[in-house]
């Protein structure tokens, strides 16, 4: 099952290097690359022993890497084109640049782009664009037998790559690697990566500011330790042969170039001698330039052939540089990357359920758990509260009619008013006038009944009239000026308890307002003796603590 | 089964499939709801437990409260404000007070009683009753009327609010006056009348007063 886990999470990966005359299986890991086994496409069985050995291998993802002879490059202008119409246009010039070849892809160089930007700027006859590189490989019948085996076993297929292409940053990598060795700057505009692979052919790769400028593969003889130089001569020959088609590319000395061999330093160290010109030559082992680019080879693996190399470089990538677009993948890939997709999404659905059903399991149990203490609590209590209850019972009280009874004594017995208080205090200040007769009034709003909710309690009103009598001898005046002194007498007694006195009928009005009936003479005197003046004092609760 | 994809693959997106499904349904359709009802059970025995503490906090309260409104409510008991507002007994209280004072006259008219809307009271199972008194006095010196105003108000059963008191000289005590009451014809000098509503408490089972007097 590990082949359906993505290659996200294990970075197990086969690389199949696709030679002319079989492919090779290498498998990357945490540990390293390791070569497996090389397949001849005339051997029985091959897509059952590749699939076989891709699906014993533990992979989970699989590049193709083609570095085969037969491969097609083309540098192309390309007009500056809108986001919208880029990708069909270059599609089209693909097509009419390479129509007989299935398999295309297309890639900006950004050097040469900005190389030919830099060139139009003065030149308004030049086409703005950008500078692309166009590849395409044939879809052979091996291609499709490589499908099939993949076809067989679940793996994530990354893409189908070009090992000159994929291999370009790991060339410029190298050279920067030995020039900071050197304590130089790696300041060649050229460099040309010369390694030799198990198909037997001799890989050159020729990279000018860091991008591809030229490959070949060509066969060498197989290294002799008996001859080293043998290999060596052949090798001499197809660089003077690279270097010779290098001044087409617009090589010159001035330039710079370091040449870079990868290899058993048996073969590769009488190279130098042979090669006459002016270049930065290293020679580096396989183990050197694997671990100068970052990769782990193992210790037994043949230190000439550096196919292993190229495979450990790709495999580590993440997407290819220049994929190559076709049928056959497609057919393969897309079905594998929904699948993939539809894996995701449901290992994350039922990690989600499973996360809610923990969460909701864990919450029932707690929920479970805090019933049993609430109930355990609630028995508690409900067993003080019985208690309570029989203390009560016991004690014969019966709470409802103490409180309401007590505050109904209370809400009466603050409302009222006692006559004899204002009384007494009235009776203290008469002294010698003559008190007829008096009325007591208390009256307001029923202080028992409950109130509706935002009614209050009409306020009381308490008053007392007192009627007081003056013999008719005495003169009004006299008669109106004892009242205000009863008054005034009144008043200081009456604040304390929260009454105040006023007068509301004097003896006689003596004002412009008043009326007058007088008689005068001897008889007239006797008769007012016996009559009398009335007067009224009106006594009235202002304050409610009165 | 697909092309491109191995059975093994489709199988395992089905198994995917099928537990996510499964599992889901099974959450969404017995572990959420049984979980709810769980803690639905839990908040109503919470709250119970919360209601039945504060039931036992007030009732602790109101104990210890009791113990000193027990004497009070006893005093309460005790002048009389449980009750009925029997006439015939009002009647024979009113008397015991009046003899006491020695009025020359005193006329007591109650009219019919009525129940004062109280909930504390029917949460106690009782009512409030009120009913209002007039008494018609004649008496030799006012005294006597407001003596009989303060025994009214201190030891008439229950609740006694005077309303209103209404008092005058009728006659100026003078020789002849003096002979007249000497001979044993008693003559009042003073002339009144107070009103007041009777208020007390008594249980819902009582018979409702009747207007009444002498």
């Amino acid at each position: 099952m590990s082949t359906l886990i993505p290659s996200l999470f294990s970075p197990t990966r086969c690389v199949l290097l696709i030679m002319d005359d079989g492919v090779g299986l290498f498998v990357s890991s945490r540990r390293g690359i390791s070569f497996v086994d090389a397949y001849h496409w005339r051997e029985s069985g091959f897509e059952e022993k590749l699939a076989d050995a891709m699906e014993r291998s533990g992979a989970t993802s699989v590049v193709i890497l083609n570095d085969a002879v037969e491969q097609h490059y083309r540098k192309e202008k390309v007009p500056a084109l809108s986001y919208f119409d880029k990708a069909n246009i270059i599609q089209r010039r693909l097509n009419v640049t390479f129509p007989n070849f299935s398999m295309r892809a297309a890639t900006v160089l950004m050097a040469g782009t900005k190389a030919l930007r830099e060139s139009s700027l003065g030149d308004k006859e030049t086409v703005k664009g950008d500078l692309y590189l166009f590849a395409a490989v044939p879809s052979t019948d091996v291609f499709a037998r490589i499908m099939k085996a993949i076809a067989h076993v679940d793996l994530q297929i990354v893409g189908y790559g070009l090992l000159p292409v994929e291999s370009t940053p790991m060339v410029d990598a190298l050279v920067k690697k030995i020039a900071q060795k050197r304590g130089g700057s790696g300041g060649a505009r050229w460099s040309i990566l010369i390694s030799q692979h198990r198909g037997g052919g001799l890989r050159q790769i020729v990279v000018r500011n860091s991008e591809l400028a030229l490959t070949r593969v060509t066969p060498v003889v197989e290294p002799d330790p008996d001859s080293p130089g043998a290999w060596s001569a052949d090798v001499s020959q197809e660089l003077q042969a690279t270097l010779s088609y290098l001044s087409r590319f617009g090589y010159s000395p001035e330039d710079g170039l370091d040449i870079i061999v990868v290899g058993d330093p048996t073969y590769t160290e009488p190279l130098e001698a042979m090669i006459f010109a002016p270049c930065n030559y290293s020679v580096l082992t396989l183990r050197e330039a694997a671990s100068y680019v970052g990769v782990n080879v193992p210790k037994n693996e043949d230190g000439h052939y550096s196919d292993i190399l190229h495979a450990g470089w790709v495999a580590r990538k993440l997407a290819l540089s220049l994929p190559l677009a076709s049928r056959e993948i497609d057919s393969v890939k897309r079905p594998r990357q929904v699948a993939l997709g539809i894996m995701l999404l449901c290992s994350l659905g039922v990690a989600g359920v499973a996360g809610v059903a923990v969460d909701e399991a864990m919450k029932l149990y707690r929920a479970t758990v805090n019933i049993d203490v609430a109930q355990q609590q609630k028995k508690k209590i409900d067993m003080i509260y019985a208690e309570e209850l029989q203390r009560k019972e016991r004690m014969g009280i019966d709470i409802p009619l103490i409180k309401g009874a007590l505050q109904i004594s209370r809400d009466i017995s603050s409302v009222a008013v006692d006559p004899l208080v204002v009384l007494e205090a009235v009776a203290r200040e008469l002294q010698d006038i003559r008190l007829d007769g008096f009325e007591f009034t208390s009256v307001g709003g029923e202080p028992a009944e409950t109130l509706k909710s935002g009614e209050v309690l009409s306020q009381r009103n308490t008053q007392v009239k007192l009627l007081l009598s003056f013999a008719g001898s005495i003169k009004p005046k006299e008669g109106n000026e004892e009242i205000d002194k009863l008054v005034v007498r009144l008043n200081e007694r009456l604040d304390e308890i929260g009454y105040k006195a006023e007068v509301t009928k004097v003896l006689q009005d003596l004002t412009f307002k008043g009326v007058v009936d007088s008689d005068v003479g001897i008889t007239a005197n006797r008769r007012s003796a016996q009559d009398r003046y009335d007067a009224e004092i009106t006594v009235k609760r202002v304050k409610v603590n009165g | 089964m697909v092309r491109g994809l191995s059975n093994k693959v489709v199988l395992f997106i089905l198994f995917l499939l099928l537990i996510g499904g499964g599992g889901g349904y099974l959450v969404y359709e017995y572990l959420i709801p049984e979980r709810e009802r769980t803690d639905r059970e839990l908040a109503a025995i919470k709250a119970e437990v919360d209601a039945r503490y504060l039931e036992v906090a007030k009732m602790k309260e109101e104990f210890i409260l009791l113990q000193s409104q027990l004497r009070e409510f006893k005093n309460l008991e005790a002048r009389g404000f449980f009750n009925d507002q029997n006439r015939s007994e009002a009647i024979d209280n009113f008397s015991k007070l009046s003899s006491r004072v020695g009025l020359l006259k005193a006329n007591l008219n109650y009219a019919s009683g009525n129940i004062i809307a109280n909930q504390q009271a029917e949460d106690a199972k009782q009512m409030v009753i009120k009913s209002h008194g007039k008494v018609e006095i004649e008496s030799l010196d006012d005294v006597d009327v407001y003596t009989l105003l303060k025994f009214m108000q201190e030891r008439y059963p229950g609740s006694i609010d005077i309303t209103n008191v209404k008092l005058e000289r009728v006659e100026t005590l003078n020789a002849a006056m003096l002979r007249q009451i000497g001979s044993g014809k008693p003559v009042p000098l003073v002339k009144g009348s107070f009103e007041f509503d009777w208020r007390t408490m008594t249980s819902r089972d009582a018979v409702a007063p009747e207007s009444g007097g002498n």
